[in-house]
């Protein structure tokens, strides 16, 4: 993960009307997990990024996938 | 909704899963350390410092042993039969060397060739069954492992 972390969660995020724990409470997480996931200092595992996935209604190659 | 505070999420049990591994192995090396300190430099006998001597060998042997069950890596019929002696030898001749070292060294006792032979006795089928035991434990997990994924 780059630098500036996973822009493209938080973006599906803010446009879903969600914060961070709001998205937290919905994939059974903590707020700091769903932070670190966007400041990319942690890689979830491939279950939490289907749950968070589906909870942004978006695919998991829009939430995650790098583009170079 | 967590629940409760005591419910983990992934992360949470990351961090406490590297902790543990790393508190585990710091306690293991103290136990060794203490051991060692009580057999060579405290001189105390045996009956004071086998309990953590038995406590270490339990834990090495089914943290291997253990290992190579859950993973179930080791496919034993992919390795060859020469390496497995080589394998086994080795392992002979470190607990021999370390025997010697011991009595030579640390309790400055004289070897006799008697000894030597003694050690011998008791190094192979120690060894032998460490190196079955573990075998087993590789076959058995291999076995899991594959009729898992079948």
């Amino acid at each position: 993960m780059d630098k500036q972390g996973n822009m493209k969660l938080r973006l599906a995020r803010i446009e879903k009307n969600l914060n961070q724990q709001e998205l937290a409470d919905l994939v059974e997480v903590t707020r700091q997990t769903i932070g670190l996931i966007e400041k990319g200092n942690y890689n979830p595992t491939l279950n939490l990024c289907i749950k968070i996935a589906k909870a942004l209604d978006r695919t998991l190659d829009e939430l995650f996938w790098e583009e170079e | 909704m967590r629940k409760s505070p005591f419910n983990l999420d992934e992360r949470e049990r990351d961090v406490y899963k590297n902790l543990i591994v790393i508190l585990y192995f710091i306690t293991l090396i103290a136990l060794i350390v203490l051991q060692l300190y009580r057999q060579f430099v405290l001189r105390q006998s045996s009956e004071q410092w086998d309990d953590i001597a038995l406590l270490i060998t339990f834990n090495v042997l089914l943290l291997i042993g253990g290992g190579l069950f859950l993973s179930g890596h080791v496919n034993l019929k992919r390795i060859k039969i020469l390496y497995l002696v080589i394998g086994y030898a080795a392992f002979v001749l470190v607990g021999y060397l370390f025997t010697i070292f011991k009595y030579k060294v640390l309790l400055g006792q004289a070897i006799t060739l008697q000894h030597f032979r003694s050690y011998l006795f008791i190094i192979l089928p120690i060894t032998a069954i460490l190196v079955l035991g573990w075998g087993l434990m590789a076959y058995l997990g291999h076995q899991r492992m594959e009729n898992k994924l079948k």
